[in-house]
């Protein structure tokens, strides 16, 4: 397997000051694989999505390496220009936040925040761009694609606000999904649909994902591999089976363990008639 | 509808403190969101009331603590209507009712020592008693949630989530409270703490005879909390019962649909 994304050694630091927030995290992540972070708060596992993408914003910066194989060849992100990033983001790496807001703009239409990259990074004009907007909102399984392009972003349900962010972030077709606690923020019957949205979106573009989040269960339905971190640093990876099944580290045990409790509250086997 | 009416939950063994009586509530002129709801909360006795946004919870919870009164129907304390206007009953119904919140980081006052949020309870509603008194009574609160007493002298920015719920929780039963209605009192914690305050909630209820309403999203914190539970869609409570039952084997559909979709481990 080519590695798509290679983090090597990175730190993140307030600018000139005390303790590193991320500390020495190394990792890799294959074409087409999907890999979770885990972690508390405080854990550092934002900031190293924000690193990987280029987006630490002053007084943050980050140091050591993280490498993205796009199409022109290998980008180093770390002290990248803002240019040379431009040309990732998006084509090669698209992101989803825990706040949909975030990512999108109150004042303009759905269908015209999905146009702009559609436009920019796969050249759609006229006609074929309004198709492809359509089309963009029809794949994340939004009933009455015309109605939500319409729609100011206030307008539409916080699920739905997830979905439009996640077609935006897939509208330059990009190798890798970072998904930041995507589901967080919604109600359990929505997250379900988001997490299948996420899991077949990346299943059929053969894209490669990493998924954080603090909790177990969501990674652990997701991911092939998972990154354990915590104050910084990792404490321990390694395949999602092998981690529930026998985890190494103290605080990975306890992890598993407090999920493990909170899991076993619920009834074991699944009920008959299956999903609604 | 399988509402257990306060009658019957009162036929059954303590009496009822709190209750909501065939409770309906809209906003304005708005649509209803609270359908003929209702439910009963006995001392030593946890219901969970679990929905999703917009099914009517936060409503509920609002009217069961007297800040709002129902369109029709009624809130019962202690037997009797709640009568918003009679300040010496609602004094007393105060003390006898209180809240946990979501979210221990707004809920405190970050300027106020971590003592005196807990002993405000005291001040205003009137059980004051003198300072040394009030502070032994706020170092033996501190201690039953599992803080050191010198934690009263702090300020709540020295204090974890875990830690500031615990706080919010000694707070919650500075009055010596009959019933706590807790709005998600665990949703904002980290996993490893949540069953740590589960864990209190739970003692502190057996112990002290407290009813406890568990306002949730998350049926797991329900199952691990409560005997009874409250299955809240559309301000409708579609199915109500005892906890193990209603989960094995739920009989409305929304239930299941809630059940199925909470991420299990493999």
């Amino acid at each position: 397997m080519t590695a798509l994304l290679t983090v090597n050694a990175l730190s993140v630091h307030v600018d000139g000051a005390g303790a590193p927030l991320v500390d020495d995290v190394s990792f890799e992540l294959g074409e087409g694989e999907r890999l979770g972070v885990i972690g508390e708060s405080g854990s550092g596992k934002s900031l190293t999505a924000l690193a990987v993408l280029g987006l630490l914003a002053h007084p943050l910066r980050a140091s050591g390496s993280i490498r993205l194989a796009a199409d022109g060849g290998d980008v180093e992100v770390v002290g990248a220009r803002q240019r040379r990033l431009d040309t990732v983001r998006g084509s090669t790496v698209g992101a989803v936040f825990q706040e949909p807001l975030a990512s999108l703009d109150p004042l303009m239409r759905i269908g015209a925040q999905l146009a702009w990259p559609l436009r920019q990074h796969r050249g759609l004009r006229g006609d074929a761009l309004r198709r492809a907007v359509l089309d963009a909102l029809a794949d994340v399984q939004l009933a009455e694609p015309e109605r939500i392009a319409r729609s100011f972003i206030h307008e539409v349900s916080g699920g739905q606000r997830q979905r439009v962010a996640i077609a935006l972030a897939l509208a330059a077709r990009p190798r890798l999904l970072i998904a930041d606690e995507p589901t967080t923020a919604l109600d359990v019957t929505v997250q379900a649909g988001v997490l299948e949205l996420i899991q077949s979106a990346v299943a059929e573009r053969g894209m490669s994902l990493v998924f954080i989040s603090h909790d177990l269960p969501v990674v652990a339905g997701i991911a092939d591999r998972v990154v354990v971190m915590r104050a910084g640093r990792v404490v321990e990876a390694g395949e999602t089976r092998q981690l529930l099944s026998a985890p190494r580290e103290g605080y990975t045990r306890t992890l598993v363990a407090a999920s493990r409790a909170l899991d076993d509250l619920l009834p074991a086997a699944p009920l008959d008639g299956g999903r609604v | 509808m399988t509402a257990a009416t306060p009658g019957e939950a009162q036929a059954n063994a303590a009496p009822v403190v709190l209750a909501a009586d065939r409770v309906s509530f809209s906003y304005g002129r708005g649509a209803e969101v609270l359908h003929d709801v209702s439910l009963a909360l006995v001392p030593g006795e946890s219901v969970g009331l679990v929905g999703e946004s917009g099914a009517g919870k936060t409503s509920l919870l609002r009217l069961l603590l007297g800040l709002g009164a129902p369109t029709s129907g009624e809130i019962r304390f202690e037997g009797h209507a709640l009568d918003r206007r009679d300040t010496r009953s609602m004094l007393a119904f105060r003390r006898a009712v209180q809240p946990v919140y979501q979210d221990p980081f707004s809920s405190l006052d970050p300027r106020m020592r971590v003592g005196d949020s807990v002993a405000e309870p005291l001040r205003s509603l009137g059980i004051a008693g003198g300072r040394t008194e009030r502070a032994a009574r706020v170092t033996e609160l501190l201690e039953s949630v599992g803080l050191p007493a010198d934690a009263a002298e702090r300020y709540p920015d020295a204090f974890s989530g875990g830690q500031r719920q615990r706080i919010a929780i000694a707070r919650a039963l500075a009055p010596e409270p009959r019933v706590i209605l807790a709005d998600e009192p665990v949703s904002a914690l980290d996993t490893s703490v949540r069953m740590q305050v589960i864990e209190l909630f739970q003692r502190l209820a057996r112990e002290r005879g407290i009813g406890l309403l568990l306002v949730s999203h998350d049926l797991t914190i329900v199952a691990a909390l409560c005997r009874r539970i409250a299955v809240l869609e559309g301000g409708i409570i579609v199915e109500q019962g005892e906890t193990r039952s209603v989960l094995t084997e739920p009989r409305h559909p929304y239930t299941r649909r809630l059940l199925d979709s909470v991420p299990r481990l493999p």
